[in-house]
C-alpha cells in the first residue's frame, strides 16, 4: 500500500499544494478550503506542510458518534459520509494535527478532510521539491538509505 | 478580473481616512489594458498630474497584483507597484514577488490605490472586507523584521502579509525599498520613501475569499502544459539549485561583471560571489518560493561562524552580490550577506545602495573625499566592513550617509568637481549591475526605459545566447542565431522591442519575468491562453504583445509630458564616454553615436517620431490611446537635470 509522507526540510512555501487541493475539490483557489496547509515562519524561512497522516486507529473515527467517518480499505484514507454527519465537530477535536476543518459551502457548513484523491493525490503532483510524496510503504526509507550509502562510499573513496 | 469580469479597486485616502471600493466591469477595458500593471499605468496616466511633486500628499501609490496572482499558474505571484518616483521624477513601475499580492487577491482586491498623507504614523490593515487605518506610533523606527513580528502579534493572525518600510523609508532615503514578505524587495525607484512621506509604515493584508477563473477545466489544461514545458528548459533546475547568482561566473568570464564602480569588468576569486559558493560554503540553508512558484530561486542564508555569526536573511541575489560585493572590490561572501541583511531589514534597494557606496569609494580614490571627512571610515576598495558601516549610515542618514541617501544624481552635484563622471546613474536612477559596454541590447534597453538604466523593464539576457532556448528565441525574433551576440548593434532594437512587450504583459498577469524572458518556458501564446481561460476575455498572442506595447507607449507619454524626449534616452556618463577596460571586443563603449544607431531603429519599430522619440498621433490612434495625445502636445517645459 502507498502512504503519504512529508519532508518539511524541502518545503519552499510556494502554496501550490494548497491551491491544487482547493481547486480539485471546489473549482476555486482558496487556501482556506484546502486539506493540506503550509504553516510558515517567514522570518526564518521555515515552511512545514501539515496534512492528514491517515493514522492507524484513527482518533477521528473513534470520536465520530454517528459512524460518518470510516477507513477506505484500498487507500487507507479516512472518508466521510456526509449524510450521517451531524456536524458535532468531535473529529476536529480529536485530530492531533488540526487536519480536519469546517468549511462553508453554498449549502451550509461541512466537514472537510483529505481523501487522498482516491489514491492519486493531486497535491503531490505539483510539489516540485518532493516535500510531500506518496510512496509504497516498502520504499519509505530506501532513498534515505541510498543517500547514506553514497555518503559512506564517498568517505571511503576519499580516505583511499 | 475573474468570471464576471469584475475588477475590484480599493482606494484608501490617508488624509481623510476615507476608504472606497469601486469596480471596472468593462470587458473592452480588460482586453486593452489586461489588468495589474496595465490598469495601474492607465490610472496614473489618466488621473495623475505629471507635474505633481512625487512627495506631495495627494500623490498616489498603486499596488497591482497580477491577473493570475492567487491561482495555481506556476510563477504567477508577482505584484507591480506604480508611482511617480521621487528619485527620477518620472513614471515608475517596480515589481516584487513574495506572498503579499496573493493575500490582496484573497481579500478580493485587484488594485489598491493609496493616496494622501496621515498626520502621524499609521498602517493600513485589510482583513477581507474590513479595512482600517491603525496607529503605528509604536512601530515607527522599527526594522522590517520586527515590524512583521509585531503586526502579526497584534492582529493575532499568522497569515497576515506585510508590505512595509524600514527606517530608511521613514528617513526618506531616495532609494528606500518597500519590503514584502520580509525579504522580497520592491526595491527600485524609492517607493519606500513615498510611504515614509505618507507616514505609512505598512500595509497588512490577509484574505480568505476565493480566486476564481472563467473556465476551470481548460485552465488546468494550460497549467499542466506549462508544467511540462518548465521541466524541459535547461536553465530552470540550475536556477532552482543555485539562485540568480548562478550567472556571475559566466558574466565575469566574458568581462561583463562590473567591478570597482565599473572601472574593471572582472574580479579575481569570483567564485566566492556565486550561487554555487553559497551552497559549498554552507551559507544556503533553504530555498524560498514566491507565491505559486515551483522554481524557488530565492535563497535563505545564515552565517554560523566568524564576526558576522548570527546573521540570517533572504538573498543575496545576483545584483546584490555585484552591487555590495564585486562592485565595491570585495569577494567576501559573509560581508555581502551581512550588508544584504541590513538592506533588507532597514529597507534599502541594494543596487542603488551599492552604486552610491562605490561612487564614494571612487571619490576617495580620486582625492575628492578623505577618510576623516567620512567620519573616520576606511574608504579603500574591497573592505566589506566599510560597506556595512555605510549601509547603516545611509539608512539613518548619519554623517556622509546623508549625502549618499540623496541618490547619485544629487550627491554628485553636491560633491562637485568631476564626480558626476563616475556617478553610475542616468535620469536619477542608479544603473543596475550590467556592463552595458559589453552588452548592447541591454545598453539600448537601459537608455530607453521609462525607469532609467536598469534591466527590470526589459531583461534581454537572450542576446548573450547563453542557452539553446536563448539562441532559438533570438532566431525567432531576428531570423538568425548569429544575432545572439551582445557586441553588435544589429537587431538590438528588435530584441529589445520583443522583450519589453512580453515583460509588460507578464507583469500584468503577475507572471515572473524569469519564466518569460530569462528561462523562456512561457511564451506569448501561453500568456494569451492563460488570460483567456482565466478571464473569459478572448485574447491571442498578437493582442497580448500589443497590450505590452501599449503600456510601454503610455509610460513614454507620461514622461513626454514632463519634457523627456530622445535626448534624455541616455546612459551614465562613464559608460558613454569612457572605454571599458580589458573588454573582450573592440567597440566597448556606449557612445552617443552607438546609441543613436540603435535608438533610430528602436523608435522606428515603435512607430515613434525618430527625431523626438515621442509617440506619433498615428500610433496612438492605432493603439487606441488617442485620448492621451494632448499629453505630448501640451508638454511645455523640457526639463533635464544633469
Amino acid at each position: 500500500m502507498k502512504v503519504f509522507m512529508l519532508d518539511p526540510e524541502r518545503c519552499t512555501g510556494c502554496h501550490l499544494c494548497e491551491l491544487t487541493c482547493s481547486f480539485n475539490k471546489h473549482k476555486v483557489f482558496n487556501r482556506e478550503l484546502s486539506n493540506i496547509r503550509i504553516e510558515k515562519n517567514e522570518d526564518m524561512a521555515l515552511n512545514v506542510p501539515i496534512k492528514c497522516m491517515q493514522c492507524e486507529g484513527s482518533p477521528c473515527i473513534y470520536a465520530c458518534v454517528t459512524g460518518a467517518l470510516y477507513k477506505d480499505e484500498d487507500t487507507g484514507a479516512v472518508l466521510l459520509d456526509n449524510d450521517k454527519c451531524i456536524l458535532c465537530k468531535a473529529c476536529i477535536i480529536a485530530c492531533p494535527f488540526g487536519c480536519i476543518s469546517l468549511i462553508s459551502k453554498w449549502n451550509g457548513l461541512q466537514i472537510s478532510l483529505c481523501d487522498l484523491c482516491s489514491g492519486d493525490p493531486e497535491c503531490v503532483k505539483v510539489c516540485r521539491e518532493r516535500s510531500i510524496y506518496y510512496i509504497d510503504e516498502k520504499k519509505i526509507n530506501r532513498e534515505k538509505r541510498e543517500n547514506t550509502f553514497s555518503k559512506v562510499i564517498s568517505l571511503k573513496v576519499e580516505k583511499g | 478580473m475573474l468570471p464576471k469580469n469584475e475588477f475590484k479597486i480599493l482606494t484608501v485616502d490617508l488624509t481623510s481616512g476615507g476608504v472606497s471600493a469601486d469596480s471596472l466591469p468593462d470587458k473592452e477595458f480588460g482586453k486593452k489594458y489586461l489588468g495589474g500593471r496595465g490598469t495601474a499605468t492607465h490610472f496614473l496616466l489618466e488621473k495623475l498630474d505629471p507635474y505633481l511633486d512625487p512627495f506631495a500628499p495627494e500623490a498616489p501609490i498603486v499596488f497591482a497584483p497580477g491577473v493570475l496572482t492567487g491561482t495555481v499558474v506556476p510563477s504567477s505571484g508577482r505584484t507591480s507597484i506604480i508611482f511617480k518616483s521621487p528619485a527620477t521624477g518620472r513614471f515608475f513601475k517596480t515589481n516584487v514577488g513574495g506572498h503579499w499580492g496573493a493575500q490582496l487577491k484573497f481579500a478580493g482586491i485587484d488594485l489598491l490605490i493609496v493616496k494622501g498623507k496621515a498626520e502621524k504614523p499609521v498602517y493600513i490593515s485589510i482583513e477581507d472586507d474590513r479595512v482600517a487605518i491603525v496607529d503605528a506610533a509604536h512601530l515607527w523606527g522599527k526594522d522590517v523584521r520586527e515590524t512583521n513580528k509585531l503586526i502579526r502579534e497584534e492582529t493575532d493572525n499568522p497569515e497576515v502579509q506585510l508590505a512595509c518600510i524600514g527606517p530608511a523609508g521613514e528617513n526618506k532615503v531616495i532609494y528606500a525599498s518597500i519590503q514584502v514578505s520580509i525579504y522580497n524587495a520592491a526595491g527600485r525607484g524609492g517607493g519606500g520613501a513615498l510611504m515614509g512621506v505618507k507616514n505609512l509604515k505598512a500595509i497588512a493584508v490577509s484574505g480568505t475569499k476565493s480566486v476564481e477563473v472563467a473556465f476551470p477545466e481548460k485552465f488546468m489544461e494550460v497549467v499542466y502544459r506549462l508544467w511540462g514545458k518548465m521541466d524541459q528548459v535547461s536553465g530552470v533546475q540550475p536556477l532552482s539549485d543555485y539562485g540568480t547568482s548562478i550567472g556571475i561566473e559566466f558574466t565575469n568570464a566574458i568581462g561583463a561583471f562590473p567591478v570597482r564602480n565599473f572601472q574593471e569588468s572582472s574580479i579575481e576569486n569570483v567564485r566566492y560571489l556565486t550561487g554555487n559558493y553559497l551552497v559549498d560554503g554552507g551559507y544556503l540553508k533553504r530555498k524560498i518560493s514566491c507565491f505559486s512558484c515551483p522554481v524557488a530561486c530565492h535563497r535563505f542564508v545564515t552565517i554560523d561562524q566568524g564576526i558576522y555569526r548570527g546573521t540570517y536573511t533572504g538573498g543575496p541575489e545576483y545584483e546584490t552580490l555585484s552591487a555590495l560585493g564585486g562592485g565595491c572590490g570585495s569577494t567576501d561572501t559573509a560581508g555581502v550577506i551581512k550588508a544584504n541583511e541590513l538592506c533588507n531589514i532597514l529597507g534599502l534597494d541594494t543596487i542603488s545602495t551599492g552604486n552610491c557606496i562605490q561612487w564614494l569609494l571612487e571619490c576617495k580614490q580620486r582625492g575628492l573625499v578623505s577618510d576623516q571627512e567620512a567620519g573616520g571610515i576606511n574608504l579603500g576598495w574591497g573592505n566589506s566592513q566599510t560597506v556595512i558601516q555605510l549601509v547603516k549610515m545611509i539608512a539613518h542618514r548619519e554623517g556622509i550617509g546623508d549625502l549618499l541617501a540623496k541618490g547619485l544624481q544629487k550627491a554628485a552635484v553636491e560633491m562637485g568637481k568631476d564626480s558626476y563622471k563616475w556617478a553610475i546613474q542616468a535620469n536619477g536612477l542608479e544603473q543596475s549591475r550590467v556592463e552595458t559596454r559589453s552588452a548592447f541590447g541591454y545598453a539600448l534597453a537601459f537608455a530607453v526605459s521609462s525607469r532609467g538604466p536598469d534591466h527590470l523593464n526589459t531583461e534581454c539576457l537572450a542576446e548573450f545566447g547563453g542557452s539553446e532556448e536563448a539562441r532559438k528565441l533570438i532566431k525567432r525574433i531576428t531570423g538568425s542565431e548569429k544575432y545572439a551576440d551582445p557586441h553588435t548593434t544589429d537587431k538590438r532594437a528588435d530584441i529589445v522591442r520583443w522583450h519589453e512587450d512580453i515583460y509588460a504583459a507578464s507583469d500584468c498577469l503577475g507572471i515572473c519575468a524569469f519564466s518569460t524572458t530569462a528561462q523562456y518556458w512561457i511564451d506569448e501564446q501561453d500568456l494569451a491562453d492563460l488570460y483567456q481561460v482565466a478571464t473569459g476575455i478572448e485574447m491571442d498572442a498578437r493582442e497580448i504583445m500589443e497590450a505590452g506595447r501599449r503600456i510601454i507607449t503610455m509610460e513614454r507619454l507620461f514622461n513626454a509630458t514632463l519634457g523627456y524626449t530622445r535626448k534624455e534616452d541616455v546612459l551614465p556618463y562613464r559608460l558613454m564616454n569612457e572605454r571599458q577596460e580589458a573588454a573582450m571586443h573592440d567597440e566597448a563603449i556606449n557612445s552617443e553615436e552607438l546609441l543613436d544607431r540603435m535608438k533610430d531603429e528602436y523608435y522606428r519599430l515603435h512607430q515613434w517620431d525618430i527625431k523626438t522619440g515621442l509617440p506619433t498621433r498615428e500610433v496612438l490612434e492605432q493603439l487606441g490611446l488617442e485620448e492621451f495625445y494632448s499629453k505630448i502636445s501640451d508638454s511645455k517645459t523640457p526639463k533635464q537635470e544633469e
